[in-house]
């Protein structure tokens, strides 16, 4: 009667985006994929979703209202493990200056421009979480 | 598909109608930076919409879009009248292609040529230099790569894994000489680059003496090589592009090791920046965990256990650089040579262990043990029966047998549960971080207490008990504790209690939030509740206290919903009892005017949850329990025969009978599709056919006994709540059977 | 202040060296003909003054702090004109 659960396999993902747009359609492509996805607005939300659980991997815009990408992993980053050494995958348009080395700074494991192609989205968080090529 | 699209619909819609109003206000008010900021966010999504949604007129007029607001933001041009029009005509534009999507499913034929008009007239606002700039296209080259990549690939690239899948393009950019004057810092597109191979900066005229040079004639040929797709590299130098030129290159070898390869990098370039001391561990620990996933994905253990260790030798000295000269070992191929401290224990592993007491896997190991004694009997009962035993005699050996695993996958069911259940501290020990930083903003010095941290429930209660509790006591700094002030004005100690407090109760667990504050007034609670319409005033006052206070959770009590700092959205006790209701927990609340409020949650100490099935009968969806399903089969109608009075269908030989479900809900008959849906279910009286319109899905849910209105209802065994948060009922099967 | 000329005679760059920093760079370079630059304070190092030290051609010291000037623009790996 206890219907089966996902593989413990499975690599969560925390979508931190404020656009709703862009958050369905990482959920749509990863969970196809397999992921296990949840979603948060923007910095505060994504704290307090990484307060109850753990994740394998964040995507983070760097573009937020309130608490943007940049503020938010560098507080994450004080942060004790799990929490703090949760690989982030940091991701902006292209047409602003500097976000690069920002978020280097900020202690992002990745970066990449949007829009980001399926492919190289879903290759970059199988890299990143250690999920089999 | 489609989802994506309505989705897109809607937010677009909203985010046009808000550009809008965002234009108009600034047509009043020019100079009001808020609003412009505002008005390039929404510039901005709308484009990231139409990139997502794959819409290059769209995109292509809201880059246009995003250029003039970003341009007016910093100042560089004036928030002028004819820009307004410009703006809201392209909203117009934008609101047309909505409609014409959602119409049709696709842009208007016209839509290219829209699209380059509208740009170029959005354009118009510039002054010409920008103009042309923002205007110019990057030049796509055609011809084979030139002979420098050639010789850039053999420099820069020899023993270095380069890619297979990739892409790899060469990339010429000659500056023109004013390039520093109107804005641009031509190495800064190359430090954006993402997949930089290889780069080389020569003057591209020899330099003049030193005392002729003119520093701001910008005389730099930079060519450069990087991984890169064509269609990317071009995008990124949009803005330069007639200074560009771009050729594929065949890249020499390799397989996937490039993108591997790039993220390990990343990590040894991000180990390598300076960092705040407080953010080391952090940036240490996600680049270890990093990099060892990346190899790992490539199929790299050796390599993966490698940085692992390294990374723990670097968190412990706090020297990043240990972790970076691993990674740098392992890409260099050496990948089981990187400095190793045997003694120390992978922290990666260790990240995702969950504490158990040693008795409860005792108590696993047992059960596994007579699992296999039970299984073993199954092996003898199979002997038996190949051998010829007579009938009954191998019914009643079956049914022993079953009673056993019976028994025994309900014992290990329970143990597993056990081992589920963690320490309400797990979700307390937040709150004295969070309720000193809310109240450094209210100022009200409050005084946290936490008692019972040791309770256990069950892992899923603790995980989903945050949000709830968090607007609990959110609700109790912001409304229920005073401040200093006016506490002493009323004769109390200056700092206000909040208390968390954990309890036994039964087989549950209660949690209380109490606090010694002012109290909710049930007469303000009874006006509030008649002016929002929930109660006549006559009913109103009726009401006790106690009755009155409940109000505060029926949904749309708290129409303005207060919109915390936090959470960023409104979140009123209706959304928190929803919230532990879904945990199949019940919330009350009391409090005495001027003394304090307590809230309690009375939660369940394990989850139990049902599998069901979900089935359509004409407009309503019901819920099966998985345990009595049997199976579901779609047949021809003509399959179904009548039988006496009723219908049965023959199913390997055996007639189960059919039964209407809508008969026995007395639910409208709705006409037969093309086939039947019968879900076969075990009940008392035999095995029988649920005849349904649909089946739905299947899912594990918590399910709620009926209480309340719904206390005396046959036929159903509970309820659970959907995804959307529509109730689902769930059948009692055998009593819909009767 | 991001391009300065030391007690030492060393001409040090500092913090962000934008576009403007250039002339600044190229007059200290002008006066000081045989002064060394120290780029290891350097955070951001503006493409203009690449050019300026490119050309001029003085001593350097450091490592530039500048991660991607470090990594990909370091003096040595320059072509030289006519090579």
């Amino acid at each position: 009667m206890h219907e089966q659960r996902a593989t413990a396999a499975v690599a969560s993902v925390l979508v931190i985006d404020d656009a709703s747009l862009v958050r369905l359609y990482y959920r749509q492509l990863l969970e196809e994929a397999g992921y296990k996805v949840d979603e948060a607005l923007n910095g505060v939300e994504a704290f307090e979703k990484i307060a109850v659980q753990d994740f394998d991997l964040l995507i983070v815009d760097i573009n937020m209202p309130k608490m943007d990408g940049l503020a938010f992993l560098t507080a994450l980053r004080a942060q004790p493990a799990p929490a703090g050494t949760t690989p982030a995958l940091m991701t902006s348009t292209e047409d602003r200056d500097r976000d690069f080395e920002a978020a280097r700074n900020a202690g992002a494991n990745f970066y990449l421009v949007k829009p980001v192609a399926d492919e190289l989205l879903l290759r970059h968080v199988a890299a990143m979480t250690g999920v089999r090529q | 598909m489609k989802e994506l699209l309505e989705q897109f619909l809607a937010e677009t819609r909203e985010l046009a109608q808000r550009a809008t109003d965002d234009l108009l206000l600034l047509e009043a008010q020019p100079d009001n930076g808020a609003v412009i900021d505002g008005l390039f966010r929404t510039f901005h999504t709308l484009k990231g919409s139409a990139d997502i949604i794959g819409l290059p007129p769209m995109s292509l007029v809201m880059h246009v879009g995003e250029d003039v607001v970003s341009a007016i933001r910093d100042g560089a041009l004036p928030c002028s009248p004819a820009f307004v029009d410009q703006a809201l005509k392209l909203i117009d534009l934008v609101n047309d292609w909505a409609d014409a999507l959602e119409a049709h499913g696709v842009l208007p034929a016209d839509a290219d040529q829209v699209a380059a008009s509208t740009a170029s007239s959005l354009r118009t606002v510039f002054p010409s230099e920008q103009e042309a700039k923002a205007g110019s296209s990057v030049s796509v080259a055609e011809d084979d790569a030139p002979d420098w990549a050639e010789a850039m690939l053999e420099v820069h690239c020899q023993g270095h894994d380069l890619p297979g899948d990739r892409d790899l393009v060469a990339i010429a950019y000659d500056p023109l000489s004013n390039a520093y004057f109107s804005g641009d810092d031509p190495l800064d597109f190359f430090r954006r680059l993402a997949g930089l191979v290889a780069l080389d900066v020569a003057p591209q005229r020899p330099w003049p003496a030193a005392t002729e040079l003119d520093p701001f004639e910008c005389n730099l040929s930079i060519r450069a090589l990087a991984l890169q797709s064509k269609e990317d590299a071009l995008a990124h130098f949009r803005s330069v592009g007639d200074q560009v030129r771009i050729y594929s290159l065949k890249s020499p070898k390799g397989e996937k090791t490039d993108l591997i390869a790039a993220v390990l990098g990343e990590q040894r370039r991000l180990l390598l920046v300076d960092a705040a001391p407080d953010a080391l561990l952090g940036r240490i620990g996600s680049a270890a965990r990093t990099a060892a996933n990346a190899l790992r994905s490539a199929g790299n253990q050796l390599g993966a256990d490698a940085v692992e260790k390294a990374g723990v030798q670097a968190l412990v000295v706090r020297d990043a650089g240990l972790l970076a000269e691993a990674i740098e070992t392992v890409m260099g191929g050496g990948s089981a040579q990187a400095p190793v401290p045997q003694a120390l224990p992978s922290i990666a592993q260790g990240d995702r262990m969950l504490r158990i007491e040693a008795a409860k896997v005792d108590i696993i190991a047992d059960l596994a043990g007579e699992l296999v004694i039970a299984r073993n009997g199954f092996a003898h009962l199979v002997r038996h029966a190949e051998a010829g035993v007579d009938l009954a005699d191998l019914t009643h050996a079956l049914r022993r047998q079953y009673a056993t695993f019976d028994r025994l996958t309900a014992a290990m069911h329970s143990a597993a549960m056990q081992l589920r259940m963690l320490p309400l501290k797990q979700v307390f020990r937040r709150f004295p971080r969070l309720v000193r930083e809310i109240d450094q903003e209210l100022g009200k010095d409050v005084e946290l207490k936490l008692v019972g941290e040791e309770v256990e429930a069950d892992k899923a209660v603790i995980e989903k008990l945050y949000e709830p509790l968090l607007h609990i006591v959110r609700n109790a700094l912001d409304h229920g504790c005073e401040t200093p002030s006016e506490r002493r004005a009323a004769g109390k100690s200056a700092r206000p209690q909040l208390t968390l407090r954990a309890l036994r109760d039964g087989n549950g667990v209660r949690v209380e939030i109490e606090d010694d504050g002012r109290g909710v007034d049930p007469a303000v609670v009874r006006r509030i509740a008649v002016a929002r319409g929930l109660l006549d005033k006559e009913a109103a006052a009726q009401l006790s206290s106690e009755e009155a206070l409940q109000f505060l959770f029926v949904p749309g009590f708290s129409t303005v919903s207060q919109v915390s700092k936090l959470s960023g959205r409104g979140v009123g006790m209706d959304a928190v009892r929803a919230g532990v209701e879904e945990l199949g927990g019940r919330i009350s609340l009391s409090s005495e005017l001027g003394l304090g409020t307590k809230v309690c949650l009375h939660l369940p100490g394990s989850l139990l949850m049902t599998g069901i099935m979900t089935v359509v009968v004409g407009e309503e969806q019901f819920g099966i329990p998985l345990d009595v399903i049997v199976e579901s089969i779609r047949a021809a109608h003509a399959r179904i025969v009548p039988i006496r009075q009723g219908r049965a269908i023959v199913l390997r030989d055996r007639t189960v009978p059919i039964i209407r479900l809508s008969d026995r809900l007395s639910l409208p008959q709705t006409p037969p599709g093309r086939d039947a849906h019968i879900v076969v279910v075990s009940t008392d009286s035999g095995v029988l056919g649920l005849e349904v319109d649909a089946f739905g899905s299947r899912m594990e849910t918590m399910m709620k006994p009926l209480d309340g209105l719904l206390a005396g209802m046959e036929n159903y065994v509970g309820t659970t709540l959907l995804g959307d948060g529509r109730v689902l009922l769930v059948l009692d099967v055998n009593e819909v059977v009767r | 202040m991001s391009v300065r000329l030391d007690e030492g005679g060393t001409i040090r760059l500092e913090g962000n060296c934008p576009v403007e920093e250039a002339e600044s760079l190229l007059a200290l370079l002008q006066a000081h003909p045989n002064a060394a630059v120290d780029w290891s304070e350097c955070q951001r190092l503006h493409t203009s003054l690449v050019q300026v030290l490119l050309a001029a051609s003085p001593e350097i010291q450091g490592t530039c702090a500048d991660s991607f000037i470090s990594q990909w623009v370091a003096l040595k790996s320059v072509r030289l004109p006519d090579s």
